[in-house]
């Protein structure tokens, strides 16, 4: 155990964090540089203008035009949140009624329809797009939020996920709850479900950090501006101000600073579910 | 032979899956029914086009396309960077899996207090002095080099995820002010590193020029060729491996290292084998299985990547350059409306990708039971 | 915690935010004025012209939507029933719009109302009628003028540009202004002669054709494309009179409104530019800026010493032409035009009149946004404005311009858009790389479109048997 041989480990660890790191470090320092400072190379400016966060959130104006600038950032979180919350809700317990189906149970055809949905996993996201979007126009659900969280409420993944999980619990419990006189529905929720809590949690984060980040659906989707939701609000702002680069950072860290504090916090699920759905040895 | 213990679970079973199975036929199963026999007709959201069955009339004005051939050599380009990228996140892992706790606890707790402490005067000074960014990346080398030698593997592990976790429209548009060839971060610092060192340097165009790495190959004139240089294509691709390397490759690759036995690594101390022949030997053969896993999903999301980068930051690319296949299959439909022709060039896609996933399964396979 | 408190709480929580959803919206419902949307751009002289209409017309409420702009965004939102009930549309995408089948056919309509092209301005028509049919009124119509920045001029002691000079005095021009900016300014100030005197300018000026009268593209043989993209070339590369766009886009920007070159010109950085007058908005603005910013410093424009610190004083010109040749402008508008599956189509047409009269003509020349649609009130409200930026001069010279105005030959087999699309898409290469010779370029072009004819008639049969009828079977079976 050489210290020395550790520390030097540590000096290259810490040299390749710093290159992860460098451009969220510009990114914060630009978002607080006046304009004409964006161009110079430092990494602070030499005058801050932290009223770049005020401009962005619409306290006060935009010193190119004296206006408000056009954009609804509290609206657009709000509406990433929402969807996001409520696709992983709806996902999640899809998916756990579903996997408790090919899990636990035993009915004619079910191993032929889990490779069905196997199967589907493995076509490309661009291939049902665009029907799926024809769907939805005569279902009248372009430009409203039910039409942007329920076709991302099913997931063959996530069955995919929790039922790998739930084969793994053992039969004992299933057997023990059936001797106490639970039928099928009392023994997924009180018995298998909390059992798969690792399973369920890690499929939580995934499934929110990527409604969260998804750009193309809501594209696609939203017309109207109060149902934006942050990637495709920040394409707009980029459209509208994108010569303004201190002010697209500025939004850049609003959107990014609740992402790095969701990770810190929920770290520890996050690898575990990446092990979970990776190779097992 | 069905029996009627399965029978009567059928009903309950699909009880259970009836909403996730309702939502899988109405916007998984139909959808890809409906693309795949779309792609034989003329589907096409204007009226002035009627609906009818037109054959393989697609799938051939696809294949002789010339359009095609040309996104098609773009999104195997930008797939080059997958090697580098897997190799960074085995690298990373194995560095990260290495010994790294310092003495005793109370050793690493005195040495990240020191870094802590140690930068803020540093920066301070600095600060004082006027070079305010030198000040900034002292203060952060301070708090990163505290927070590793504290939380060792765990906080390192933290920093290097961050790209990834945080990966979206919004890095996307940072990545775009720092490849902005006049004032931004990259350029800026390459030209002042060079001017230290007295090379002369023409800064690269990045997202604005034509050029790429494969620029001297005799390719057809209608690829937009623009000789060789660092160009749009690389820039989207040193991105993209930025943020994923220290993502979910690397933390397959640990969870694959901390399931190697000791015994092989003391059997190789025994025999003074070095750092590396302990790497060839033991450590690389024994993540094959990760390894496959890992090319097998990075190729199959790297044919259908590329989409958010052209949409976002080029459009498409100074002359097409960085339009992969997954942004054309959008141009055609959503923007020209021409669904049936979109929708054969995403099956052209998904065969292609089946092929690959066959060939590595069948190579990986193969490998394996050596 | 048990499960099932844990998913009611959950339910419960995304329940109060949907109704939060619910209730944030911005609320239109107790308002009795049916509602208009009009898809356009944020100048900002749209607000004035919006505010003047609904003061007309007490019973509709006109709205700006410009988040929705973008010719795909418009047809895919109209086609999928949430399109807006207005929207504008530049005269080269005519086309793909009458192909989504988006847009209202108001040509009978338009007769009765005083709408007609016949009342517009003679070479405007093909600028809102797609094969005979009219599909809105002009918003606003122009041609390029070349704009020049005196203060340049003078401090590099170059004479001002001429009325009507052919083109190779225009390059001499260019020249001696590029090599004193050379000589005279210090290196990293960099000052092109010129900006926007591009291909399509050069191609006017020759009164090119795309297509040739039945409708055929005709790029490889069309002796005009080719010198024009030469010259093209040549401005680039040989005299480097303009910068390429990726030169352009390496010049840092200010912020809002505009393109790059507009601001840039307005900085200081062209010393000529091709464009509408409707471009004096942004040289007005940055004018006040420079006013303001001389006031606050207590000094008077007149006392300044050096031209390029005065605040801009701008000339304007007829842009060159050929020698031998009248000259040719490429008249361009902005239409508006009327979703044909809007509920409140026949209100819509309350504003295609209002486009067509005094109250907006006024208002658009008084904001300087180009020339009305309606030829009758092109000088109502024109204000001298500030010497300095000569308004009136300009409006002069862009009357005198409409004279030469025309408006590119359509074909029923290819849209405009698709043409600019090809030869852009060469014009990329070309910047790419220098050496490519320009009648290959202009072949490859000429490929491509007719790829696109080809899988145009192949899906729609009609045009397919118009096609046939016109040209034979031959010419289709040798289509790529």
């Amino acid at each position: 155990m050489n210290p020395s041989g550790s520390l030097f480990r540590h000096f290259g660890l810490v040299i390749i964090a710093m290159i992860m790191t460098l451009p969220f470090l510009w990114m914060v320092g630009t978002s607080i540089k006046p304009h004409h400072e964006v161009e110079s190379l430092s990494l602070l400016p030499s005058s801050p203008h932290p009223e770049n966060y005020a401009i962005v959130l619409r306290q006060s104006p935009d010193p190119y035009t004296g206006k408000l600038l056009d954009l609804d950032f509290p609206k657009w979180y709000f509406n990433s949140f929402f969807i996001a919350g409520w696709v992983t809700f709806l996902q999640v317990l899809t998916s756990a009624c579903a996997a408790y189906a090919f899990a636990r149970l035993e009915w004619p055809g079910r191993d032929r329809v889990f490779v069905l949905y196997l199967g589907t996993m493995m076509v490309p996201g661009m291939v049902t797009m665009l029907p799926a979007y024809q769907i939805m126009v005569s279902l009248g659900m372009v430009n409203t939020y039910q039409g942007l969280i329920i076709p991302s409420a099913f997931s063959a993944f996530g069955t995919f996920l929790l039922r790998q999980f739930m084969i793994g619990i053992p039969r004992s419990f299933d057997e023990a709850a059936s001797i106490d006189g639970a039928n099928h529905l009392q023994t997924f929720i009180e018995v298998i479900l909390p059992m798969s809590r690792p399973g369920v949690i890690a499929l939580s984060i995934f499934t929110f950090l990527g409604n969260f980040q998804s750009f193309v659906w809501p594209l696609v989707m939203v017309r109207d501006d109060h149902l934006r939701t942050i990637p495709v609000g920040m394409l707009s702002f980029q459209g509208l101000y994108g010569q303004q680069t201190e002010l697209i950072m500025a939004a850049t860290v609003l959107n990014v600073i609740p992402l790095i504090i969701l990770f810190v916090v929920m770290q520890k699920q996050l690898i575990s579910g990446i092990q979970l759905g990776g190779v097992k040895g | 032979m069905i029996q009627p213990v399965q029978r009567r679970n059928l009903g309950i079973a699909l009880l259970f899956l009836a909403p996730n199975l309702i939502g899988f036929l109405l916007f998984t199963l139909g959808p890809i029914l409906i693309s795949l026999g779309g792609s034989f007709t003329s589907w096409s959201l204007k009226p002035s086009v009627p609906l009818r069955f037109v054959g393989l009339q697609n799938y051939v004005d696809l294949l002789s396309d010339p359009n095609f051939y040309f996104y098609l050599y773009n999104t195997v380009y930008l797939l080059t960077g997958l090697p580098i990228s897997i190799a960074g996140s085995l690298a990373l892992a194995v560095l990260l899996s290495s010994r790294l706790n310092l003495q005793t606890s109370r050793a690493a707790l005195i040495l990240s207090l020191t870094a802590a402490l140690g930068s803020l005067p540093v920066s301070g000074i600095l600060m004082i002095s006027g070079s305010g960014s030198t000040a900034f990346l002292v203060l952060a080398l301070g708090v990163i080099t505290s927070l590793g030698l504290y939380f060792n593997s765990i906080g390192y592990r933290t920093f290097y995820y961050l790209p990834h976790f945080t990966a979206g429209a919004s890095t996307i548009l940072l990545w775009m002010q720092l490849y902005n060839p006049s004032f931004g971060l990259i350029n800026q610092s390459l030209l002042a590193l060079c001017e230290f060192l007295g090379i002369p340097f023409s800064p690269p165009g990045w997202l604005t020029s034509t050029r790429s790495l494969l620029g001297f190959l005799p390719l057809p004139a209608h690829f937009n060729n623009g000789g060789f240089g660092v160009g749009a294509r690389e820039a989207i691709m040193i991105m993209t491996i930025w943020a994923s390397v220290g993502g979910n490759n690397m933390i397959l690759y640990l969870a694959g290292i901390s399931n190697i036995p000791p015994e092989l690594y003391e059997a190789a101390d025994i025999d003074g084998a070095s750092g590396w022949q302990r790497f060839r030997h033991i450590t690389f053969p024994q993540l094959a299985p990760t390894t496959f896993f890992i090319v097998v999903m990075g190729v199959i999301s790297g044919l259908q990547g590329g989409f958010e980068q052209a949409k976002l930051m080029t459009e498409g690319g100074p002359a097409g350059t960085t339009t992969t296949l997954s942004y054309y299959i959008y141009t055609q439909g959503f923007e020209l409306l021409d669904l049936g022709y979109g929708a054969a060039v995403s099956w052209v896609l998904f065969l292609l990708m089946m092929g690959i996933t066959l060939l590595n399964w069948r190579y990986g396979n193969r490998h394996q039971n050596q | 915690m048990s499960t099932t408190r844990t998913l009611l709480t959950l339910f419960g929580v995304l329940l109060a935010l949907s109704v939060i959803a619910a209730v944030w919206r911005p609320r239109s419902t107790d308002d009795p004025r049916t509602p208009l949307v009009w898809v356009s751009d944020n100048s900002p002289a749209r607000q004035a012209q919006i505010e003047a209409f609904n003061r007309l017309h007490p019973e509709l409420r006109l709205r700006l939507d410009y988040g929705s702009r973008g010719t795909q965004k418009i047809i895919l939102q109209c086609t999928s029933g949430v399109g807006p009930d207005l929207f504008d549309y530049s005269s080269e995408e005519i086309g793909a719009f009458v192909e989504a089948g988006i847009l209202w056919d108001i040509t009978e309509v338009a007769e009765g109302l005083g709408l007609s092209p016949k009342n517009g301005w003679p070479g405007a028509e093909r600028n809102y009628t797609h094969q005979g049919r009219q599909y809105g009124y002009p918003c606003n119509t122009g041609v390029p003028i070349l704009i020049f920045n005196r203060n340049l001029f003078d401090l590099l002691e170059i004479d001002y540009p001429k009325q009507l000079m052919t083109i190779g005095e225009f390059i001499a021009l260019a020249k001696a202004f590029g090599e004193a900016s050379q000589r005279k300014l210090p290196p990293g100030g960099q000052v092109y002669p010129c900006a926007g005197m591009d291909w399509k300018i050069l191609f006017s000026a020759l009164r090119g054709e795309f297509f040739d009268p039945l409708g055929a593209p005709n790029l490889d043989n069309n002796p005009a494309l080719l010198q024009a993209l030469e010259l093209h070339h040549q401005f680039l590369f040989k005299y480097r009179l303009m910068p390429t766009t990726i030169e352009a886009r390496t010049m840092s920007g200010q912020g809002g409104w505009g393109s790059g070159n507009i601001n840039q010109f307005a900085a200081g950085r062209f010393g000529m530019f091709v464009g509408g007058h409707w471009t004096l908005i942004a040289f007005s603005r940055t004018y006040h800026q420079q006013i303001a910013e001389l006031q606050r410093r207590g000094v008077h424009p007149e006392e300044i010493s050096t031209p390029t610190e005065r605040p801009l004083h701008l000339g304007a010109v007829l842009i060159p032409r050929f020698p031998g040749r009248q000259p040719g402008y490429p008249i361009s508008s902005r239409v508006a035009g009327i979703n044909v599956r809007s509920p409140r189509r026949e209100e819509a047409l309350a504003f295609l009149q209002y486009l067509a009269g005094n109250t907006y003509s006024e208002l658009l020349n008084q904001s300087c946004d180009s020339l009305p649609g309606n030829p009758g009130y092109a000088d109502a409200g024109v204000e001298a404005g500030p010497p300095a930026l000569d308004r009136v001069a300009m409006q002069a010279v862009t009357m005198e311009a409409m004279r030469y105005g025309y408006s590119f030959r359509e074909s029923p087999f290819l849209q405009l858009a698709d043409v600019h699309r090809a030869i852009s898409a060469q014009i990329d290469r070309m910047e790419a790389d220098p050496d490519l010779p320009v009648p290959g370029l202009l072949r490859h072009a000429q490929k491509e479109l007719e790829r696109i004819m080809r899988r145009n008639l192949d899906r729609n049969p009609a045009l397919k048997a118009r096609y046939i009828e016109t040209f034979g079977t031959s010419a289709y079976h040798s289509l790529p």
